[in-house]
């Protein structure tokens, strides 16, 4: 053993002295460079993992949104060609009423126009026939007055008390 | 005042003034109609004397068999066609006295209309003219 230490000129107390050493400089790097480094190593690491489950967080809310549009989209449309056909169909009742309400108003419109010319007609019957009897009773009235006088009323006031 | 109180007034005057020859005398109808006139006055009735008259002279007529007619013409009577008219009347309505009230209205253009109370005897050309219009105007 002393001639092992002696041929490769062993000093413990230089290796001794060298580890110390080594400790030292290996506790430095430690504190000032590996321990921040590492430190920064995590940080990095967490950053990245937290931007990659962030990423894929997005990735399903957007899934989710696409599937929500799509089925509301889907609702629209389904809701919209109900509404559609409903509007049509009551389009359709509307106008048929309205048709038919025209009609009417046609059909009474047209008896009305009748039942007023029908009046309208008697009524200048009537007065044609009131006017016609009136000039007929004035003239009756202007001939008999002129007759009616001397013997002739007379005889009428005569023949009135036979009759009394 | 009802119509029938009226002629119960009227009434009870035709028998105080025509109940018997006495009171019938002019002195003692004046008197009477004065105590009526006074009677009325003193109960308020004197605006329904026109009423009651009317109704004493229905009643006295009715009573003495006096028939009033109105007669309504063109032109005035005859004499001989009233005594004609008169006796018509007379024996019409089976009468003692007949009274009448001569009219001259030309609107009637001929004939004769008379007019006992309500009953109308209208043989008038006017009255034979409006029938006709009616008649046509039916």
């Amino acid at each position: 053993m002393d001639s092992l230490i002696t041929t490769f000129h062993i000093d413990w107390k230089i290796i001794i002295a060298q580890l110390i050493n080594f400790a030292v400089v290996f506790a430095v790097l430690y504190v000032f460079a590996l321990k921040p480094l590492k430190k920064l190593m995590d940080e990095r690491s967490e950053t990245i993992k937290g931007g990659l489950d962030n990423a894929e967080k997005q990735k399903e809310l957007l899934a989710a949104q696409e599937k929500e549009y799509a089925d509301a989209l889907a609702t629209a449309r389904a809701e919209a060609a109900v509404m559609l056909r409903e509007a049509k169909k009551d389009t359709e009742a509307y106008r048929a009423e309205m048709m038919e309400k025209a009609l009417a108003d046609v059909a009474n419109t047209v008896a009305n126009g009748k039942k007023q010319i029908e009046a309208d007609k008697a009524k200048m019957i009537e007065d044609a026939k009131k006017e016609i009897v009136a000039i007929v009773m004035q003239a009756t009235e202007k001939v008999l007055g002129e007759v009616a006088t001397g013997k002739v009323e007379t005889k009428l006031v005569e023949e009135s008390i036979k009759n009394i | 005042m009802s119509a029938r109180e009226t002629k119960e007034l009227a009434q009870v005057l035709l028998e105080m003034t025509d109940e018997n020859p006495e009171s019938r005398e002019e002195a003692h109808v004046k008197k009477t109609l004065k105590e009526f006139a006074t009677y009325l006055k003193k109960k308020g009735l004197l605006r329904k004397a026109d009423a009651i008259i009317a109704d004493y002279r229905r009643l006295y007529n009715k009573k003495h068999n006096i028939v009033e007619a109105t007669v309504t013409l063109t032109s005035r009577l005859s004499e001989h066609t009233r005594v004609e008219l008169r006796e018509a009347l007379k024996k019409k309505h089976n009468a003692r006295e007949v009274h009448m009230l001569e009219k001259v209205d030309q609107r009637l253009i001929g004939g004769i209309r008379v007019q006992i109370e309500d009953e109308v005897y209208d043989s008038s050309i006017q009255n034979s003219l409006k029938q006709l219009q009616t008649e046509l105007l039916k």
